[in-house]
Parts: C-alpha cells; structure tokens; sequence
C-alpha cells in the first residue's frame, strides 16, 4: 500500500482543482444545510463536500497535495476494507491479492488521481465496510452497517447499489423483518433527501434533463452500455482493454450461470453482490448512456470493486495450493503493470490539463480586480470559474495558481493562454486618434521581420520589404499610436509572458491608439505590427490625441 | 418398375474388411503411418508455399543484406540487424550470393521453406514422444499450414526466426536425451538459436529454467546450478557479441535503450496479451478477436488440467520461453503498435503447441479423437490459406514494382545519380552507387525491358519515374531557333488543339482547355517554345501509357526549352505537350 500511494501521490504531482471541484471551490463556501445537501449532478455529496469544506477551512486552496492524500486515504481504506471482506472468505494470502488487485487499479486513473472522487470512493467504502459487518450479524454489525451504508449513500448515489444488497439479504435471511432497519433507515432518509431536493439546480433531473425522456432514450441501450461497463471492468482487473474485458465477461457470466443453476445452496450475499452489480451497471446506463462512454475511467473503480467481491463470494471456503497462489500473484503482477500504463497516460492528460489551468489563473491574479467580474478564463477546463467569485476565494483561501514567475517557466503555449487571459481581463482598447507627434518619446524596438524599420523622432516606421514584414516593439506604458501609410489594416498582436504571439488582436485602418488596461502591477507587454505597407508606431503619451 | 435391393453381403464384406484393414495396419504401424502422412502433407504445403512465392524478388530488409553483406569482415558478419544478431541467416544469404547469385530468388525461397520443414519435424519429433503419433501429427500439422505467419513462410530473410526456431527445437530434443551428448548438442543448439535472431533468447530462457529445475538439489547446492553451462556458454557469447558489435540504438523508432524499456514496460501486458491472442488465433487462421476467447479458454484449461496431472520441468521451460518471447518483443518492439504482425505468429504458434503437447502429455488418441484432431488441422489448414493467400498477393504486389524499377535504373546505368533510390517504401537500401556494385557482383533481379512491358500500369508508370530519374531527364531553357527545317516530329496524337506541321515543328494552337499533343521525342531531342500566354507543361513517358500526373517542366511565355533524354537501345519516349494558347514543338538537330 506504501509503494502505491508512492506511485499515485508522484502521478498527482503538478495537479490542480479538475473540472467538477472547482464547482466545490466557487459554490460550496458558506455554511448552511443546503450548500451541503444540494446535489451534484444528481448525487447526494454530504461526505465529499463536508471533506472538501474542512479542507477549504484547514489547508485552503493552495496545496491541492493535501486533497490528493485524503483521495489516496480513501483509496487505500478501500483497499483494506477489500482485504477485511476477502480474508474472512478465501484467507490472507489470497486476500493480499484480491486486495492488490484493486490498490494497483490505474484504469480507474480519475478515482485515483482527482480527489473530487472521494465521492464515489466514499461511496464504495461505506457499501463495502456495511457487507463486513453484514456478516457479522449482531446488533452492533446492523449499526454499523446502517453507518456504514448511510456513509455510502450520502457520498454518491453508487451507494444505491449497495442499498440494494443490503436489502435483498437482509429481506434472504431469516427472521428479517427486525433487520431491515439497517437498510430502510439510511435508505429512507435518502429518498427523502431526494424528495426534498429533486428540484435543485444540479439534481439528477438537471443533469440528465427531464428523466422520462431521458430514461427512454437510454433503455435501449442498457445491454449494451451494461456489457460495455462490465467488460471494461473486467479488462481493467487484468490490466488489459476492454476487448479481453469482453471475452472474460463471458466467461464470468457462464460461471455465475452455472452456479445459480447449479444444486448447491445459494448465498444471500452471492445475490446481493449480483443484486449491486447488476443496479451499478443498469444505473448507470439509465442515467449516464446519454452524456458518458461506458468505459470512462471514473465508473472503473466501483465496477471492479463488486466484480471481486462477486469472486470472493464464489471461492468463499476454497483453499489456493501453492500452485494457484503463484498464479494469483502472476495475474496481479500482470495486471499492476498493465494498469500503470494507463495510469501514467491518466495522469498526463490531468497534468497537461493543470498546467494551463495554472497558469490562466495566475494571468487572472495579475489582472487583478479590474477584471469584469463575469469574465470565464477557461470555459472547457474549470466547468465556468468567473473572475470576481473566484478572486474572492482566493483572498478567502489562497490560491491554487501560479505566480508570475512560475508562469514564466511553462512552455510558451501555456504562456500565449495565460496572455490570452491576462489581454481579456485587462482589456486592449484601440481608439481613433490624430497623428503623433515625433517629439513623442522613443518606442523600443525589439525586433523586424520582412522589412526594415527607420525612426522618425521617437516612432518607429516599418517598411515592408514582402509579405508577413512585422515589427515588435515594447507597448509604451500609456500605450502606441498606430499610423498606417496606406489603406491596407495593419494586424496588431501583444504578448506579455509568451515569446510567440497567438493570432492577431485585430486591425487597424487608421491612426489609432492601442493601449492594455492596468494590471496590479506594471507590466512589459510587446506589441507586434504585421503590415503590408509602411506603418509608424509612437507612444501616445507624447502624442496630440 | 425399378427394383431396390441391398448390396450382397458377399461384395460389402470385403470393403468393410479393407477400411477395418487399414484402420489395423495404421495401429500395427502407428510411426510409419505418421510419418507417411506427415511426408504427404510436408510435401503439399511445400509445393504450396513455392508456388505462393512465384514472382518474388528480394523484399526490404533483404536488400540492407544484399547492399551491405557483400564483404567476408567480421563486422559483414556480426553486425546487428535491427539489434539482432544474425550471423547464420547471413551466413545463409552469403553463400547464396556466391553460388546462385542475386538473378534467382527461388533458391532462398526454397531454404525458407526447408527451415519451416525442419521445424515441422522437429514439433512430430518433440510431440509423439509425449502425446503419441497421432496427436503429434496433427500438432505439427498446425504449424506446417499455419499460414497467418506468411512473412515467415515467403520471406527467405525470416530464415533468421526460424532459424531460431529450429535450433531451439533442436535443442529441446536435445535435452530430452538427459545425456552428456544431449547436453552438449543442447548447447551447441542454442548457441546456433541466438545467433540466428533474438528469437533464440527465449528458448535460451526455457533451457535455462529446464536445466535448473530439472536437478533437485537445494537451491544454493552448486549441484542444482551445475548444468547451467548449457545455457551460460552461448549466453556468455552472445553478451561477448553485443559487447563488442551490439548497438542498444539499433531498435526500430526514435527512443532506444532504458528509455525504451522504460517507455514500453507499462505496455507489455497488453502488447503480450495481444501477441498470444494473434499466436493462437494465427494457429486456426483466424482474426485476432477470436484469439482472446482462445487465450482466455487456453489459460483455464491449462490451468485445470496442470493443477490436476502435475506440472513437468518442461512445462514451466515452455511457459518461461513463451513469456520471454511475447514479453520482449513488446518491450522492444511495443513503440511500433504491431502486436498483430504476421511474423510473429511463428515462434509464438510453435511454443503453443508444444505447451499443448507437454500439458497433455501421456494422453492418446482415440479413433474419434483422432478424426475431431483431423478436421480441427482440415479447418486450420483451410482458414490459414486465406492469410497464405493476401500475404502472397502482398508480397507479389510489392515485387511487382521493385524488379521494373531496378530494370529502369539499370537501363538508365551507371551515370545515374548516385543517391538516386529507385523504391525507398519497397526497398529503401537500395541507392544506384550502392546498387550496381553489387548487380556486376551478384547479378540482376530486375526485369528486362520486355518484362517491364508486359507488367501492369502503376508498375510500367513506376519504371517510368526511377528512368526519368535515372536518365536526369528534364527541360532546360534553350535560345535554339525552333527549326523550320528537316521532318516535324512525329505527332502521335492531341485534344482541343490544332495542330499545324510546319517545316521541322508541330504548331499547337488551344482550341478547348487542356490542349495538348502527344509527340514522339527524336533521339536528338525535342524543343519546344512557348508562342501564347500561359505556362505550356511537358510531361514524358516510355513504359507506361498514362502520362504522370506531376509534369517534367513547363514553358514560360515567349521561352522556349530544350528536353533532352539521354538516348537508350530499345526505349521510345514520348512528350505530352499540354498548352493553354500556342506552341511550337521542334526536331531538335
């Protein structure tokens, strides 16, 4: 479990806030009932935002590694709770295996490497820690299984599946009925959690839109979306796609027939498992088929989980001789290996995701409180982060982006978005003027490209020698005045942290001012000219505009 | 009326007791039968294979042989070929180039063949020892049609993995004999199965995990390690070999050495898991999405039936070579995304079925069994021809372009320019400079020019390319007069132009857009000078009878170009002339 939490805490590293927490960062501050029972896209997240707001609270948003310790935490509670289940069924040795089988589990890379996940490894841990104390069969096993399901139910709405088993052995059992408080309770509550907020702004009917339509759109597409989730579960246990997920699904699935068909007893806890499974997959597909593949990495995690304890149910009371322990551990071997490769692919693609985010974040910082406060740095990554709510939150708990001098260290395409942010949040005005004045103080020049570039008092005048001629220079700080020659535009671009320009800002026909609006600080921004005839560039300071 | 009677009993007796007969004799005599039919079916799938073989010629990677082994250096012998070492195929390929030379290629087609043959036997050798005659046969039966491997069984540069393959057959037979002799063949074996490629790495693998296992002193008596030699003399050589000449860079793709390893190692799992699936779907001539169902039924009843009988020293050393050899080649080869080649399904096949006769060892065949074990090997053999057969056309395909190409370059001769590379997709180590050293040492595959002429189009348009290449053909701008004088050059045809003869020029004139003609160029030449506006483009072909889509040149207005092809005994060129307004095309003098 060390050498796990190793590997995933080093695949974490250089990450930020993804996609759905930023939602927790901007909208879950305050402390009232409904911040923490509101659902997020349908699911009951009492534990995970409760986390989230402690950590808000405690650590703030600055070292995003605290929050990946507790994900790891809650990874590695599954993963023993997973041993505690196995160990009463197959022995150690085997547990240790079935165990490994998930700690090492990098298809599941989002349950592993984004901490927003806690919700569904919440989720997995409560349902998991209520079947350890089903089988206990006590007053105290009931409480704490009550507990625990509760814990599950009120982390994502995978506890449902677990509801379910609960439910069906507890009602398998003799002498149920004094029981199935252990599942009604939690349960109850929930449904009249869902009652009281099915009409919130991020409850399952706004996430997936009105539920009839949607569930008759997906119902067609259960089988298939079921075996697709099913098989991709399978491949992620042996560390492989879900082309072989297929073929051992099949596999599975005839054993499982066989043993219901077969004459031995059936298990309550063998049905409740396939009861859970079945409810995972076909909740699933109903609600998610529209808007998800049913291979995302996210759904991986919960998937595996009930597989093995489904096999764990089925090899209760077996004993592995040498041979088939030394075959146990080559699968787990296999499979570890085979899941770091999409662990290692995961954790790219959120670092890369993490670095733009950064460092977008960082420009916004630098701009400071002149940003329209409605303005969004990043539409497609921080699901609407707008610059006023988030700067508030900053000032609150700090801030999860990089400094100047850290955005300077990124690659330039990083750098050209931060500028693209920092040029929307400041504002680049471009007015008419009149003509400078040559007594204007000097422009620096800092670079000509396709033409040569003369000086007439302090403007600089650039004549294009062929197409593509540009002339950078660094914007004065009350801004240039830009004159053409000619009729044709004159193409403007800036760049403050980049060494390249993204596209042009836009052009200019006639003389006129352009200027960036106040940061926090003086910054050097460069302004790039590209022309097809002469143009003079001055600083408007000096001018008579 | 037609009156149905049964068959006299006295006629039908005498077929029942023949069938009944011959059913007896192949149980009196179960190994000369075997052998028989093996014969029969050796002799089938070699005639087979040749004749999937016609009309090829050396394909890629054997001309880095042909261009580059010529010398007797140590270094021409032991240098790495792509990481491998590969001094018996070299060797091989060698002694072919000194005997029959490079104008045939059927001789190295028919070692390929050989080298597959001996691994066929050597599988009915390993398996009746441990499954009977019967099931043997019908194990090496699988290999012997296991078309899927087509690269391995057309392509005599593969002589290397089956190399491999059958000195490590060899060498298990070896081990089998438990004697000193046997050892010492096993050694020697090996060695010869590394040197032929890296395929011979696994087996050394299984020996060495068979010669440890196979003692059962403690582990760290010296007694359990004393047969090690085996394994640790052709092991020592081949670390000696890569020492010296081994080149960690010589992986195919940008990244090499740790890095690989490092970049590779999280895909093996899946590129392993991939290259069983093709192994053993390559067996029945399958695709590989039926392979993982195999795998998958594979692994349990191997698993159950080794957890039932037992497992053998041998079993665990067939299990070793095979997660050496799927495990390696994805580890140096998994950047290249080809787990489902066809030359790797050969030694993957092979292992398989020795894995199958070792797991079921002791076990005999039925008469029932048998004919289940005849028509699983019928229906492999007739699913793996499908593969066999694209293979074939594939490879046909392919010499079908480079023999005219190289019948080109050679028309066009030495003065070719030197880096001029007539195929660099089908056979990119061929350069003329390198090329006709080794054509004046070795001989020619290409085609002559008759053959270039009855090959298909893109082949004939292929030639085309390499001669213009080769010949240096081209426009240069020229201040000749356009000739008055002398015999207009034969005008072949036009389109939406008039053409005018006038003296020694043809006058094109556009009428519709596209004009052109088609002239036949003088050996001296053709000038063409360009009268209207527009570019006038020039386009030239011998071989072929489409012009190429790219022209050779084009006029400017008011300019005129000389094209000039150097002349060559029994080639005619012609010139498509396309104008947008007017042109005169002269006889050059």
């Amino acid at each position: 479990m060390a050498l796990a939490a190793i590997v995933i805490y080093r695949k974490g590293l250089g990450t930020t806030f993804f996609f759905d927490e930023w939602e927790f960062v901007m909208d879950r501050q305050p402390w009232r009932w409904d911040i923490l029972l509101t659902p997020y896209n349908g699911h009951l997240s009492l534990v995970p935002v409760l986390v989230f707001k402690a950590l808000f609270a405690t650590v703030g948003l600055g070292p995003y590694w605290v929050y990946r310790v507790v994900l790891i935490g809650f990874h590695l509670l599954c993963v023993g709770l997973v041993f505690a289940y196995a160990r009463r069924r197959v022995g150690n040795a085997p547990a240790v295996c079935a165990a490994a089988l998930v700690l090492f589990l990098g298809t599941a890379w989002h349950d592993l490497l984004v901490p927003f996940q806690i919700g569904f490894l919440g989720s997995v841990a409560g349902g998991v820690a209520m079947l350890i104390a089903l089988d206990r069969r006590t007053l105290g096993g009931d409480v704490v299984a009550a507990l625990g399901l509760a814990v599950s139910l009120s982390s994502s709405s995978i506890g449902i599946a677990f509801a379910l088993a609960a439910f069906v052995e507890v009602l398998w059992l003799p002498g149920r009925w004094p029981r199935v408080w252990l599942a009604a309770v939690p349960f109850a509550l929930y449904c009249a959690w869902y009652i009281d907020y099915r009409n919130s702004p991020q409850s399952i009917r706004a996430a997936v839109g009105p539920l009839e339509p949607a569930l008759r759109a997906n119902l067609p597409q259960l089988g298939s979306y079921m075996t697709s989730a099913a098989a991709t579960a399978f491949g992620a246990l042996v560390g492989l796609g879900s082309n072989w997920g297929e073929v051992l699904l099949v596999a599975a699935a005839a054993i499982v027939l066989v043993r219901l068909a077969g004459r031995g007893p059936l298990s309550p806890r063998l049905v409740a498992l396939l009861v859970a499974i079945l409810a995972y997959w076909g909740l699933l597909a109903a609600f998610r088929a529209q808007i998800v593949a049913p291979g995302e990495s996210r759904y991986v995690y919960g998937g595996v989980v009930l597989i093995l304890l489904v096999v764990l149910e089925l090899a209760a009371g077996r004993r592995l001789g040498v041979e088939g322990l030394v075959l146990v551990a080559c699968l787990v071997a296999f499979s570890a290996v085979g899941n770091y490769a999409v662990l290692r692919s995961g954790s790219l693609s959120l670092q890369d995701s993490a670095t733009h985010i950064r460092a977008e974040l960082g420009a916004l910082e630098v701009a400071g409180r002149s940003v329209d406060p409605n303005y969004v740095p990043d539409q497609a990554r921080t699901q609407g982060v707008r610059a006023g709510p988030y700067l508030a939150v900053v000032r609150a708990h700090g801030s999860p982006a990089d400094s100047p001098a850290e955005i300077a260290l990124q690659a330039d395409p990083v750098r050209v978005e931060a500028d693209g942010v920092l040029e929307h949040a400041l504002g680049v005005t471009v007015r008419p003027a009149a003509s400078a004045s040559t007594a204007a103080p000097p422009v620096q020049l800092v670079s000509v490209g396709g033409g040569t570039v003369g000086r007439r008092g302090g403007c600089l005048v650039l004549r294009p020698g062929g197409p593509g001629a540009f002339v950078e220079l660094v914007l004065p700080p009350g801004g240039a005045l830009v004159s053409p020659q000619g009729r044709s535009p004159v193409a403007y671009s800036l760049r403050h942290f980049a060494a390249a320009y993204a596209l042009p800002l836009g052009t200019v026909t006639r003389t006129s001012s352009i200027r960036v609006g106040r940061a926090r600080t003086a910054l050097t921004w460069y302004l790039r000219l590209q022309a097809s005839q002469s143009v003079e560039a001055c600083a408007a300071g000096g001018g008579r505009a | 009326m037609t009156t149905v009677t049964s068959p006299p009993r006295a006629r039908e007796q005498p077929r029942r007791a023949g069938a009944r007969g011959w059913v007896d004799e192949a149980r009196a005599r179960p190994l000369a039968v075997s052998v028989a039919v093996l014969g029969l079916l050796m002799l089938a799938a070699a005639v087979n294979l040749y004749r999937k073989g016609l009309g090829l010629t050396f394909n890629y990677d054997e001309w880095n042989w042909v261009m580059n082994r010529r010398g007797w250096s140590t270094a021409t012998l032991l240098n790495p070929h792509n990481e491998h070492l590969s001094l018996i195929p070299v060797l091989i390929f060698k002694l072919l180039f000194a005997t029959v030379g490079i104008d045939t290629y059927w001789p190295y087609r028919v070692v390929v063949i050989v080298a597959h043959l001996t691994c066929v036997a050597l599988i009915f050798v390993l398996a009746r020892r441990r499954v009977g005659d019967v099931f043997a046969l019908a194990l090496a039966a699988l290999i012997l049609f296991v078309g899927s491997a087509w690269e391995d069984l057309l392509w005599p540069f593969q002589v290397g993995y089956l190399g491999s393959v059958a000195f490590g057959l060899g060498m298990f037979v070896a081990l089998d004999r438990r004697d000193r002799t046997g050892d010492i063949l096993a050694c020697v074996l090996l060695a010869l199965s590394i040197a032929s490629a890296s395929v011979g790495l696994p087996f050394a693998g299984a020996a060495l995990v068979e010669v440890v296992l196979r003692r059962r002193e403690p582990w760290n008596s010296s007694g359990r390690w004393r047969d090690a030699w085996i394994v640790g003399i052709p092991i020592g050589l081949y670390l000696i070999w890569f020492a010296i000449y081994g080149n960690p860079n010589a992986t195919p793709g940008n990244v090499h050495g740790f890095a690989l390893v490092r970049e590779n190692g999280p895909a093996v799992p899946s590129y392993a898991a991939d290259m069983a699936s093709n192994a053993f779907a390559g067996l029945f001539g399958l695709a590989i999405d039926w392979g993982r169902p195999l795998v998958v039924g594979a692994l349990a009843i191997g698993i159950w039936w080794s957890l039932r009988r037992g497992q053998t020293t041998r079993l665990f050393a067939l299990i070793a070579a095979l997660a050496l050899f799927w495990g390696l080649t994805a580890l140096f080869r998994a950047q290249l995304g080809d787990a489902g080649s066809s030359r790797y399904i050969y030694p993957g096949a092979v292992l398989i079925v020795l894995l199958a006769a070792e797991l079921f060892r002791g076990v005999r065949a039925t008469v029932r069994a048998a004919v289940v074990a005849a028509l699983v090997v019928l229906f492999a053999a007739v699913a793996n021809y499908g593969p066999l057969k694209a293979g074939s056309a594939h490879l046909q395909d392919w010499s079908s372009y480079v023999r005219p190409e190289l019948g080109a370059l050679q028309i066009a001769g030495p003065t070719a320019p030197p880096t001029l590379a007539p195929d660099p997709l089908r056979a990119p180590d061929i350069t003329a400079a390198k090329y006709f050293p080794a054509e004046r040492q070795l001989g020619s595959p290409a085609d002559t020019p008759a053959e270039m002429r009855v090959r298909g189009e893109p082949q004939r348009e292929a030639a085309d390319g390499v001669l213009i290449a080769g010949l240096q053909a081209g426009l240069r701008p020229t201040r000749a007069e356009a000739s008055s004088r002398g015999a207009a050059p034969p005008l072949e045809s036009s389109g939406g132009a008039a053409t005018t003869p006038s003296g020694g020029c043809v006058s094109l004139r556009a009428t519709a857009p596209g004009a052109f003609a088609v002239i036949t160029v003088p050996r001296a030449g053709l000038i063409v000078a360009n009268t209207g506006a527009g570019n006038a483009e020039v386009r030239i072909r011998s071989f072929g009878d489409n012009f190429p889509a790219a022209p050779l040149g084009s006029v400017a207005p008011g300019q005129a170009a000389l094209l000039a092809i150097p002349p060559r005994a029994g080639i005619v060129w012609h010139a498509q002339v396309t104008v947008p307004g007017t042109a005169r095309v002269c006889a050059r003098r």
